[in-house]
């Protein structure tokens, strides 16, 4: 029996600039609610009616859920929706005219969007009570992540700061799941010797590891990774399989990139007259994606052929039988090998699903329902794995990432190492202010409370990650300067022992994020 | 030996790697004819720059919207952040198991005291590694404040201060923390090896696609080298 998890991971920067009547930003979440979020929780929800013995985990990060249960954003949400649906109906008629091969697509479309919406509203617009359900019927694990998914490793000589972020990443959980998780899905698989004792001592249970930390481990490995590691610290580590995740993940040769999927890029935000668009793009004139796609990837080519949904299908059944036979024929060699029920751990973004890859959620449903009429598979969650006290294997790591590279080049290379001198720096004056300022209540607490929220938020390896990338290098630095100056604020006002009350009212405001942070986590004696 | 994003560095980091790797006329190279030099030298680095990440972030698929030049200006007030802090110190990060990034600050009270004294400033580098120390340093000008710094893979350390040197005495100005070496139990057992091809067999298959590509890390690749190593000359044998 081949045991898989499958464990996902919901991330999105903390965005929200409600100053502004749209912000360009704020479509990441909007695009991802409609695009993944509510469309595999529908699926989900489908399977579970269905009785299809599913398991899977998903990792919400304190930033994601935070801007989920944001009633302003919420509420952003619904108005960016009823314009997916307005354009929708626009679209249906010029494609019975015009470009007609679209039109059974902006028909799905527009189809896909009212199921959404109305899902959103029937949960009261809070989606993860759907998922809380489906954990409730033990269908799900849930688990945390890094407060805002800052990339561990660069931060080991601070302990205060990495304890600060796992502390705020299990209390947001707590606050919004009502439950501790076992499970902490390390940033970017950003893994250090240490990190592990830190994850015990607050209560964490296990954490997915870099597929390449056990062939290079300190200690000999014997079930090479198809068996939960056991860490120092006694926390329990799942190595990534990167031989099967690549089979969706390749940017060259993973199913997505399959001809017959639709294009992603291809949007009629893009090349429709801007008179059509213009309501649905940002103001004044710049296009953006609209979700209303009609071209299939085809191949290396500007020339794109029309998207067909049945051909896709077809394609996606394929996509599962071969991605499960890849499995199975894996398990065999594993076994032959003298490693029983080997277990299999299946890490990815979930935005891969759905909003990325099309039909990645229809792939995972026929994962899923496949798995679930076999005997050769069984879905499992790493917690369930750990509670059956199987074999484990106790091992010492290096330091590890799932980056390019395996270590920390994403997020330290020649475009974003600048940043690090500065957030290093306020790491340091936040530990000097605690040290500083043991107790202090009311609105100096609240003022230093605001400095670690804003050193929390400049810490998010988004930010060095865009850098790297170069998307929307503008917005992430601007956001980086934005929140060190801010924490500076603080630090240069203690220093004079005054508080500016107008600007904490204001940056309070402007953060809504971590209501229940407490600048003392700064005080643990953690060396 | 993996090189680090050559385009991160400086060209005194550039003409210093040089010369380290006999690079003929490396002290009047110019920036571009080092970077071309250097990559002709490290053939690997070609290849790595040519593949794509697989596991490119979600947020690297979204639109660069700000980057449109012309709307930038319409984004919130940005804080402006001082150059440079006021106090002597020095930090090391580790950037791979190949490559250390350290960068640090003077205080502009030390650095007016040094100048004004005529002293120069050395990164001093110390490694331990399997029981052996070994110690250099790195000359390094009042305009610099950053370095990459290679380390091999073992058991042990590496750490490195800002020092001050006068008529050769030096003086310690800050000091890192340590960063530990990769230290690979394979690496330091090549010769169990030829008793370990099932292993070896499950190893691989974690990490190598189904076109057999092997997953993007340099110490995998090292160990992937000395098994097959082991494999070849077992066969010849």
């Amino acid at each position: 029996m081949n045991k898989l998890n499958l464990i996902l991971q919901a991330h999105l920067p903390y965005v929200r600039h409600l100053e502004y009547p749209k912000f360009l930003e704020e479509n990441w979440l909007f695009e991802s609610l409609n695009e993944t979020y509510i469309p595999l929780l529908r699926m989900l929800e489908k399977l579970e009616s269905e009785g299809v013995d599913f398991r899977l985990s998903i990792c919400f990060s304190p930033t994601l859920v935070t801007m989920l249960t944001d009633p302003q954003l919420q509420e952003r949400f619904v108005g960016y929706m009823e314009e997916r649906i307005e354009l929708g109906k626009k679209e249906k008629r010029r494609t019975q005219n015009d470009e007609k091969d679209c039109y059974p697509m902006a028909l799905r479309y527009l189809d896909e969007a009212e199921k959404n919406l109305a899902r959103f509203e029937e949960l009261g617009r809070n989606i993860l009570s759907g998922y809380k359900a489906l954990h409730e019927k033990n269908r799900l694990e849930l688990l945390t992540t890094a407060a805002t998914h800052a990339y561990l490793p660069i931060y080991k000589d601070y302990p205060a700061a990495v304890n600060a972020q796992i502390v705020m990443g299990i209390k947001t959980h707590e606050r919004v799941f009502g439950e501790t998780p076992r499970g902490f899905w390390l940033p970017d698989c950003g893994y250090y010797p240490g990190l592990d004792e830190m994850l015990q001592k607050n209560g964490v249970s296990w954490c997915q590891l870099a597929s390449h930390s056990v062939i290079t481990a300190k200690d000999k490995s014997i079930y090479s990774g198809y068996k939960p590691v056991e860490l120092p610290s006694g926390t329990y580590g799942f190595v990534r399989d990167w031989s099967i995740t690549s089979l969706v993940w390749s940017a060259v040769s993973g199913y997505p990139c399959d001809g017959d999927y639709r294009d992603f890029y291809r949007d009629i935000g893009y090349y429709l007259p801007l008179d059509y668009v213009r309501p649905y793009i940002h103001e004044p004139e710049v296009r953006v994606f609209t979700g209303y796609k009609y071209h299939a990837i085809t191949g290396r080519t500007e020339d794109k052929a029309y998207y067909s949904y049945n051909k896709a299908s077809e394609k996606v059944a394929l996509h599962v039988e071969n991605f499960l036979y890849n499995i199975k024929r894996r398990g065999f060699s594993v076994s032959s090998a003298g490693i029983n029920n080997p277990v299999f751990n299946l890490c990815f973004d979930a935005e891969l699903f759905g909003h990325r890859w099309y039909e990645g959620i229809d792939f995972l449903e026929g994962v899923m329902r496949k798995a679930d009429s076999s005997e050769d598979f069984v879905f499992t969650t790493p917690t369930s794995v750990i509670l059956e006290n199987g074999e484990t294997e106790k091992l010492r790591l290096n330091e590890s990432s799932w980056g390019s590279g395996g270590y920390s080049d994403i997020w330290l290379d020649g475009s974003n190492a600048w940043i690090y001198r500065h957030i290093f720096k306020a790491i340091e004056r936040m530990e000097e202010l605690t040290r500083r300022f043991p107790d202090q209540g009311s609105l100096k607490g609240r003022f230093l409370n605001q400095a670690l929220r804003e050193l929390l938020l400049a810490m998010s390896s988004d930010w060095p990650c865009i850098m790297h990338d170069g998307t929307s290098v503008s917005y992430a630095e601007k956001r980086l300067r934005n929140h060190l100056g801010s924490f500076n604020v603080v630090y240069s006002a203690m220093s004079r022992n005054t508080v500016n009350t107008e600007w904490l009212i204001n940056a309070e405001r402007s953060s809504e994020i971590f209501p229940d942070i407490d600048y003392h986590l700064f005080e643990a004696d953690l060396d | 030996m993996i090189l680090v994003n050559i385009d991160s560095l400086s060209l005194s980091e550039l003409r210093s790697i040089a010369v380290q790797e006999c690079i003929d006329g490396a002290d009047s190279l110019s920036r571009e004819d080092l970077i071309s030099r250097l990559e002709e030298k490290y053939e690997e680095y070609d290849q790595d720059t040519d593949s794509k990440d697989p596991n490119l972030r979600y947020m690297s698929g979204l639109t660069d919207y700000r980057d449109i030049s012309k709307y930038v200006e319409n984004l919130p007030g940005v804080e402006e952040l001082p150059e440079s802090y006021p106090d002597t110190e020095i930090h090391l990060i580790k950037k791979n198991g190949s490559w250390l990034y350290a960068f640090w600050s003077l205080s502009p009270i030390d650095s007016d005291r040094l100048q004004n004294e005529g002293a120069e400033l050395v990164l001093s580098v110390t490694i331990k590694n399997n029981g052996n120390t070994e110690e250099y340093d790195v000359p390094v000008s009042y305009l610099d404040s950053e370095w990459n710094i290679g380390i091999p893979y073992g058991n042990g350390y590496c750490c490195i201060a800002l020092s001050a040197v006068k008529d050769g005495k030096k003086t310690q100005l800050a000091v890192s923390k340590s960063e530990d070496l990769t230290d690979s139990y394979w690496l330091n057992h090549q010769e169990e090896m030829k008793y370990n091809d099932t292993l070896y067999g499950l190893y691989l298959s974690l990490v190598t696609t189904k076109e057999g590509d092997i997953v993007d890390n340099p110490v995998v690749r090292e160990i992937v080298q000395l098994f097959r190593k082991e494999d070849t000359e077992n066969e010849q044998a």
